[in-house]
């Protein structure tokens, strides 16, 4: 399991031809009553930004900067008002139906609330193999679930089971099996571990980052936690209002931010002192440290 | 703009919409009030008020259930179990048999002409069944399908099939009733012939095509909740079509109200057409309706042929309690603020 | 209990009534909190930190009761008192501010009238124009210029700020906050923390809060109470806590937040919390924790006692890492 099946045009320099390219995307709402041509709020104004295979680009930003409206523009679960979305060279932001096919094969998401994720009427190995089966590769799903289970670290017999029955990291896992079911190339993660406690989150990232070498997948973050894109990403974007005011790599973009929206965010984070390490085992007993009534 | 949009907006308000407000169908402004108290109570993941409220009386539900069952059987079976003919040529025979008040032959008594009352109310039942599931069963179909498919689709296509479906609730329908049903050979606007409302098919039509619309709005108003969860973004993702994410993920779970507002419906329309029946204008001779035979009976009340307006009057009663229970029950039933597992 | 002690919980033991059993959200929980002091209290989902706050002020829901030891603020015994006590309680000693603000906010009524409430239910002798008048200036403070906005028109953090000013509307001496930022911004989660910080400074009233970020722990609280699984497994001053968590557990956390000072490979703890239904025997972390032996089966670790410059930790293996 590892590339993509798409066609892809031949890159002729060393440049890699970007496997998600967004161009001026403009997502505008009218405001109140208004007809065309009255107020407007524009939720993304303007943003422009490209994923390389097998690269993770994150896009941080407070509530309402517009991260979350550019996710579900990229999947296609919104029609930008401006703007073009290519993915694999393919140009699909006003695609419908057979055209957004090789979209749908080709970027996957999992989303922020485990809770709702999942359909509750319907058992988890149906909803695994959704994609599977929407896509015309039904006889795929006896083989191919068991697998993914697997892959996220469950046993072949929660297939049977209901989302109820799970626990939030646990519906988070299935998300993500769900969403490698059909080999995308690109999974869109939206604030994947923000409902998470601090234990589970870390079992979250780490499954993650382990699948992503795995299979080459590249991933679009959205986070508002900026030390988790700290640990996850290679490129950021921040965004304020609609807007992309500052992209680079992670490491330089955190350790030299030019824009003062971003540095206000940094700054906001509050610090921890340094990590002790990992867990070992005990000391020999000693008395000063023996716990006593 | 109406509409009772999302589950979660005041129940008191969309009574004010629905209209049909006149008497006989006074019912479906309070079904719209139950659906969407239903539709609120399914789509809200309150916090739990305890013990306190749990599901009250299942065991009254199953009763209800049962008699529903028992009185439906017992019509179906109207012709083999019946002690007498509901129709019979009004022989000096029958005649001599008039006036008659309960005992082992007529348990139900008999009437001005001789017939057998307990005959009459079983096939006045069979009547009141049909017309209650029948119109009960197209209103849901009907109702469903307009609401989703404009509860999903949003935009020019919800706002026409709203204004249609305002379009019914405004007509009177009383009036349009009592028009229709004394037509022995109605047409559509001269196109083509429709079922009289005389006979039960017509009823059905006619109650239904009356009957329908709380049913869209109610399914409108859980599609546009239902819409914005996160498993109908990831079935788009997944691929599927529009269709497939209304008929796998929507509509079972909007099962709850739907199920409740078919229940109550029952009820309904079982009381409409008996009404239509009391006031002339139902199913007409020869079939029975237990309305015609309480209005044939309206002067018997105080006397000693009293009987002739209780017997079918008390049925009508019971089956409309017990329905209306076992729709009380559905809707306790479906309440996800049942504690689960 | 010193005077200047305005929570003290004592051994307290909550349970969960389910099916026709009962199982304990909280076994034997005792903290601390003095005037002008911030305790954080940490853990994670089912480690029971919203109960015991809930607790501290008689809201626990139907389903769960007390079912042992004590809860005294500024010197008033909660548990087994009367409805009047405790609604007396809250809002008067006890100022909370919940993590929603849209779900506690009435969002039929301005901001100004309901803090205004807050004043006149516990000092009605000022009556409704010193309240509103009070509540005007109240709002000011914690940066709310317009008393007659309604909560819809103002975004979470202000939101937060109002719910912050009618928890001190009457300078109770023990404020609560429950993961009172946990829905917000960065940078107005910084923002009401000052606040917080400020108006304790301000009061002197002393504040728990309860929070599963440990971020927050290390940035305003004096000390901090560790719970999981329904018991304290650490508690001590936070920086020490932080520094050199000496429990199994609290170093799991502190090793699996991640850093936004450098890349360090994130690591998690095996596993997941358990349900109150399902705790193991002995010490409720072992099934998770790389030092667990026999002993931790069949023995609960007890708490030992705070020493200067140590932390108290209820484990029987602890010790800091490496």
């Amino acid at each position: 399991m590892s590339a993509s099946d798409a066609p892809r045009p031949v890159a002729a320099a060393p440049a890699p031809v970007p496997l998600l390219a967004v161009d001026g995307l403009v997502r505008a709402f009218p405001v109140g009553r208004a007809r065309r041509g009255g107020p407007v709020l524009r939720a993304v104004d303007g943003v422009s930004f490209a994923v390389a295979p097998g690269e993770t680009l994150a896009l941080v930003g407070e509530s309402g900067a517009g991260k979350s409206t550019v996710a579900r523009l990229v999947l296609r679960l919104d029609e930008p008002t401006a703007g073009t979305i290519t993915f694999a060279g393919a140009d699909v932001t006003r695609a419908r139906g057979a055209a957004l096919r090789p979209l749908r094969r080709g970027v996957q998401a999992v989303f922020q609330d485990p809770a709702s994720s999942f359909d509750p009427r319907r058992r988890v190995g149906t909803s695994v193999a959704e994609p599977l089966v929407a896509q015309g590769r039904a006889a795929e799903v006896g083989t191919r679930v068991p697998e993914l289970l697997g892959l996220v670290g469950l046993g072949p017999d929660a297939a049977g089971r209901y989302p109820h029955e799970f626990s939030g990291g646990q519906r988070q896992r299935l998300a993500i099996a769900r969403a490698l079911a059909v080999q995308p190339d690109l999974v869109v993660l939206d604030e994947p571990v923000s409902a998470l406690d601090v234990s589970i989150q870390a079992q979250v990232l780490e499954l993650l980052a382990d699948l992503r070498r795995r299979f080459g997948l590249a991933y679009l973050l959205i986070s508002h936690d900026l030390a988790v894109v700290r640990q996850v990403a290679d490129r950021v974007a921040v965004m304020e209002r609609g807007r992309i005011v500052e992209t680079g790599p992670t490491a330089t973009v955190f350790a030299a931010p030019q824009d003062p929206h971003t540095r206000a965010l940094l700054a906001a984070v509050p610090r921890l002192p340094p990590p002790p390490a990992p867990l070992s085992p005990p000391d020999p007993p000693s008395p000063p440290h023996h716990p006593s009534m | 703009m109406s509409g009772t949009g999302r589950p979660g907006a005041h129940p008191g308000g969309a009574a004010r919409d629905s209209g049909a407000g006149e008497l006989p169908l006074v019912g479906s402004a309070g079904l719209v009030d139950e659906g969407i108290v239903a539709a609120d109570a399914v789509a809200r993941a309150g916090s739990d008020p305890g013990p306190a409220r749990r599901r009250r009386h299942p065991r009254l539900t199953v009763v209800a259930a049962g008699f529903v069952v028992a009185l439906a059987l017992a019509a179906a079976l109207a012709p083999v179990i019946a002690p007498g003919d509901p129709d019979p040529v009004l022989t000096p025979a029958v005649l001599a048999e008039a006036r008659q008040g309960p005992s082992w032959a007529h348990p139900f008594g008999t009437d001005q002409l001789g017939r057998d009352q307990l005959t009459r109310v079983l096939y006045g039942l069979r009547v009141s069944l049909l017309v209650g599931f029948g119109v009960a069963l197209v209103s849901v179909v009907v109702g469903a399908a307009v609401g989703a498919w404009a509860g999903w689709r949003g935009g020019w296509v919800d706002g026409l099939l709203m204004r249609v479906t305002d379009l019914f609730l405004v007509i009177p329908a009383l009036a349009l009733l009592l028009v229709v049903a004394g037509n022995p050979e109605p047409t559509f606007f001269g196109w083509f012939d429709l079922p009289p409302a005389t006979e039960v098919p017509g009823m059905v039509l006619i109650l239904s095509a009356l009957g329908w619309m709380p049913m869209a709005r109610i399914v409108r108003g859980e599609f546009l909740g239902l819409r914005e969860r996160g498993y109908v973004d990831a079935a788009r993702c997944a691929g599927a079509s529009g269709w497939r994410v209304v008929v796998t993920h929507l509509l079972p779970n909007t099962v709850g109200p739907i199920v409740v507002f078919g229940a109550l419906a029952v009820g309904f329309a079982i009381l409409n057409e008996a009404v239509l029946a009391f006031l002339g204008v139902g199913v007409q001779y020869p079939a029975v309706s237990l309305g015609s035979m309480i209005a044939d009976a309206e002067d018997t009340v105080g006397t000693e042929l009293a009987y002739m307006i209780l017997y079918p009057g008390l049925v009508l009663f019971l089956l409309v309690l017990a329905v209306n229970l076992v729709g009380d029950g559905l809707r306790d039933g479906f309440d996800p603020r049942r504690r689960s597992g | 209990m010193s005077p200047a002690t305005v929570l003290e919980v004592t051994d307290l033991r909550v349970g969960l009534r389910r099916g026709d059993g009962e199982v304990p959200v909280l076994d034997g929980v005792s903290l601390t909190v003095a005037a002008g002091e911030c305790v954080a209290v940490v853990g994670e989902s089912g480690a029971g930190k919203t109960v015991l706050a809930l607790a501290v002020v008689a809201l626990l829901p139907p389903v769960m009761r007390v079912v042992g030891g004590g809860i005294r603020v500024a010197g008033t015994e909660v548990v087994g008192a009367s409805d009047a006590t405790t609604r007396a309680l809250r809002g008067g000693a006890v100022g909370m501010v919940f993590q929603d603000p849209q779900a506690s906010l009435h969002p039929a009524f301005r901001v100004g009238a309901q803090v205004a409430e807050a004043i006149e239910a516990h000092r009605p002798e000022v009556g409704r124009a010193g309240a509103r008048a009070e509540a005007t200036e109240r709002l000011r403070r914690v940066g709310i210029t317009d008393p007659r906005a309604f909560p819809h028109q103002l975004s979470g953090g202000m939101r937060q700020r109002v719910m912050l000013a009618m928890a001190t509307a009457n300078d109770p001496p023990l404020c609560i906050a429950d993961e009172a930022t946990s829905a917000l911004d960065v940078t107005v989660q910084a923002q009401v923390l000052d606040l917080l910080a400020s108006t304790r400074a301000a009061t002197g009233a002393g504040l728990l809060l309860v929070t599963h970020d440990l971020g927050v722990v290390a940035t305003v609280a004096d000390r901090v109470v560790v719970l999981y699984a329904g018991r304290v497994v650490e508690s001590g001053p936070a920086a020490e806590v932080l520094a050199a968590p000496r429990h199994p557990y609290t170093q799991g956390l502190a090793a699996a937040v991640p850093r936004l000072d450098r890349v360090a490979p994130v690591a998690p703890i095996p596993g997941q919390p358990p349900d109150p239904w399902d705790r193991p025997s002995g010490c409720a972390f072992r099934t998770r924790c790389p030092r667990a032996d026999a002993r931790c089966a069949d023995e609960v670790p007890v708490l030992g006692a705070e020493a200067p410059g140590l932390a108290a930790v209820a484990c029987h293996h602890p010790g800091p890492s490496a």
